[in-house]
């Protein structure tokens, strides 16, 4: 009884830790001490691990750790390090704190029998850089009138289209064409760079979509959203070839003011509906639970405006190993 | 005995010119691509002596001896690669022309006049670009405007492996076009058809040579006087250039050459039931041209679509990823 309690425990450690992906650094430390330890057994080894610039008050630090893929969590020593017995030979360690850090990855370590070999992990705070990509924003008034759409973008804006100076001014139409004079459109176009928090954390929701449902999966989405046909297909061309490229990729959507984050819109005369939908995501080697997202649909009553973006969150990074 | 030599280089010559036979005599050298990476004085040259190194990037072959024909101030000479990547030539003092040619699946290089002071070494790096490259291509998308509401049946034959179809395809499209170029499959509406291809697709020598170097903060306006030119209407100009602006922006320069018509059958054959009055095309290949790497680049006509009658355009594109590009970024 009490042998079949420890093996669920196990599991939801396990599930907790690294179910959901993180993003994480890719790194090979290299070892700060390695020495002989007589009083270690001859299938003894032991790694300690020194845990370096973790920013926060606590005193009662937890890590969770995972040893050739065997999870766990243990409260750190002196809150600063901990010590795993294990067998001479190749291990590979992952590391994760909390969502502010990235996990870290290490490749295989080696040690040899009766050693102990000491590490510095330094943890890097979770702050990535983003490119919000093709955000397109339609307008849709009763009647014809003149607008201006200013953007508070929270980055570098990298490419905006039509010219963009302070503002957008143009006369917008009930069927969505936006004259510019002599030119005509059907959407705005901005792109941005910046650096945001890590936006995944743990138990959030989304859906895993595997690659040949793509397409099915955003129009049900999209159509569910309250987006046109037009407008799905303008969001469909743009993402349906890059979520393909993976087999797996984990996607959740933001809506409205959680779009605020990227740009802030002012619009001249104010909208009746200003609907924001973003779509973030990453590719993921396998399939997994997530708990199924709820879409908050648009409400296209009145003067209103629409606007799709999105990005994908990198989630890998590789670092240069560090010398002693 | 001097005669026998000149023999020899003059028929080395005539197997130089038939390798390059894509190029105009008279137009032979393609991208200049090359630098220096080190200039040094060595005393125990004479005083009447300088030599060139080059060191050659970009070549794709797996030949253990390599050998490259090449010519200074028009006289041609063929070597063996010192550790297949490199040959020194003994010179004078002062301005020479090089001219190299590897083989045909590589473009010719020709240099400016490169100036070496006496008793000195100069190093050059030379990076030959493969004139085959595999892309995707990204996004064509179809507009349609008929004359009046008809029932269209479109079928795309792409020359490669199609990646991308939007809205779903089997076996064609079918669908009602409007005058005003809305497309209706059943309820949905939409504005154009989408597909991607990856394929593999190599531009003549010609090509290669004639279009624009454009510079990042002229994307745009670039793009709009060319399509404007072409007769695309200032919506399928957003949708072109807010797809390839981007992209073009990220380069500090850019090499872009249109492909027109007929000479995007190459990727792919469109196929159009009833036979619309005019298909209109036009893709965009392009890629990264480092600044400090000139060009010889003669500027493209760009043809006008009369958009009479039943009218299809059709554009899209392809980065032009050569190993060459590749090398320069690392």
């Amino acid at each position: 009884m009490k042998n079949r309690f420890f093996a669920i425990i196990f599991v939801l450690v396990s599930s907790l830790s690294f179910g959901q992906v993180t993003p994480y650094i890719q790194a090979i430390p290299l070892s700060d001490t390695s020495v002989r330890d007589k009083s270690l057994s001859k299938k003894e080894a032991v790694f300690k691990f020194i845990f370096e610039n973790i920013n926060d008050a606590n005193t009662n630090r937890e890590i969770h750790y995972s040893i050739d893929d065997q999870a766990a969590i243990v409260k750190m020593e002196e809150n600063s390090f901990i010590e795993l017995t294990t067998t001479p030979g190749e291990h590979r360690f992952q590391f994760y704190y909390s969502e502010d850090y990235f996990e870290i990855n290490t490749g295989s370590l080696s040690i040899k029998a009766q050693h102990r070999d000491q590490y510095t992990i330094n943890f890097r705070e979770a702050i990535m850089t983003i490119q919000p990509a093709k955000p397109v924003i339609y307008l849709y008034p009763k009647t014809e009138i003149d607008v201006k759409v200013q953007l508070d973008i929270k980055g570098t804006s990298t490419f905006m289209y039509p010219t963009y100076s302070d503002s957008w001014k143009f006369t917008a139409f009930p069927n969505g064409d936006l004259h510019f004079g002599e030119r005509h459109y059907n959407y705005l176009f901005w792109e941005s760079e910046q650096q945001i928090r890590n936006p995944l954390h743990e138990k959030q929701s989304g859906f895993i979509v595997h690659r040949e449902e793509a397409v099915n999966f955003l129009e049900g989405k999209l159509s569910e959203a309250g987006l046109s046909s037009k407008e799905q297909a303008d969001f469909i061309t743009y993402w349906g070839p890059q979520l393909q490229k993976s087999e797996y990729n984990f996607v959740r959507f933001e809506f409205n003011e959680e779009c605020n984050q990227y740009a802030e819109m002012s619009i001249t005369p104010q909208p009746d509906n200003i609907y924001r939908v973003y779509m973030i995501w990453h590719p993921v080697d396998e399939k997994y639970k997530v708990f199924e997202q709820k879409i908050t649909p648009a409400v296209r009553e009145g003067f209103t405006v629409i606007e799709w973006g999105g990005y994908e969150i990198e989630i890998s990074v590789t670092e240069q190993i560090k010398s002693l | 005995m001097k005669k026998l030599v000149l023999l020899i280089l003059s028929a080395f010559c005539l197997s130089w010119s038939s390798g390059a036979k894509e190029v105009p005599s008279e137009e032979k050298g393609l991208f200049l691509y090359y630098h220096k990476v080190k200039s040094e004085k060595d005393e125990t040259l004479k005083v009447n002596e300088a030599v060139f190194t080059f060191t050659f990037n970009g070549i794709i072959d797996d030949n253990a001896k390599r050998s490259i024909l090449f010519s200074i101030d028009g006289v041609e000479y063929k070597k063996t690669l010192i550790d297949n990547d490199h040959i020194r030539v003994e010179t004078t003092p002062g301005k020479h022309v090089f001219q190299f040619f590897y083989d045909k699946d590589h473009y010719e290089i020709t240099t400016d006049s490169l100036e070496i002071l006496p008793q000195y070494r100069d190093d050059y790096m030379v990076y030959f670009e493969n004139s085959k490259y595999p892309v995707v291509i990204d996004k064509p998308v179809i507009y349609l405007y008929p004359e009046k509401e008809i029932s269209v049946h479109l079928e795309v034959k792409p020359k490669g492996k199609m990646t991308f179809m939007y809205p779903a395809y089997n076996n064609g499209w079918d669908f009602e076009a409007m005058p005003d170029g809305t497309l209706l499959f059943g309820e949905s509406a939409y504005n154009y058809l989408f597909w991607e291809s990856e394929q593999f697709q190599q531009l003549s020598a010609e090509e290669a040579h004639t279009g624009y170097l454009v510079k990042k903060n002229e994307v745009i306006s670039f793009l709009e006087e060319k399509l404007t030119i072409a007769g695309l209407t200032s919506k399928e100009q957003a949708d072109f250039i807010t797809y390839w602006g981007p992209r073009l922006q990220q380069n500090e320069q850019s090499f872009i050459h249109f492909l027109f018509n007929e000479e995007c059958d190459r990727f792919a054959h469109l196929d159009i039931q009833p036979k619309p009055d005019h298909t209109y095309r036009i893709y965009i290949v392009w890629n990264e041209v480092a600044d400090q790497h000139k060009s010889i680049i003669h500027e493209q006509t760009i043809p006008h679509f009369e958009r009479d009658g039943f009218t299809v355009l059709e554009w899209g594109g392809s980065e032009y990823n050569s190993f060459h590009t590749e090398q320069l970024k690392h």
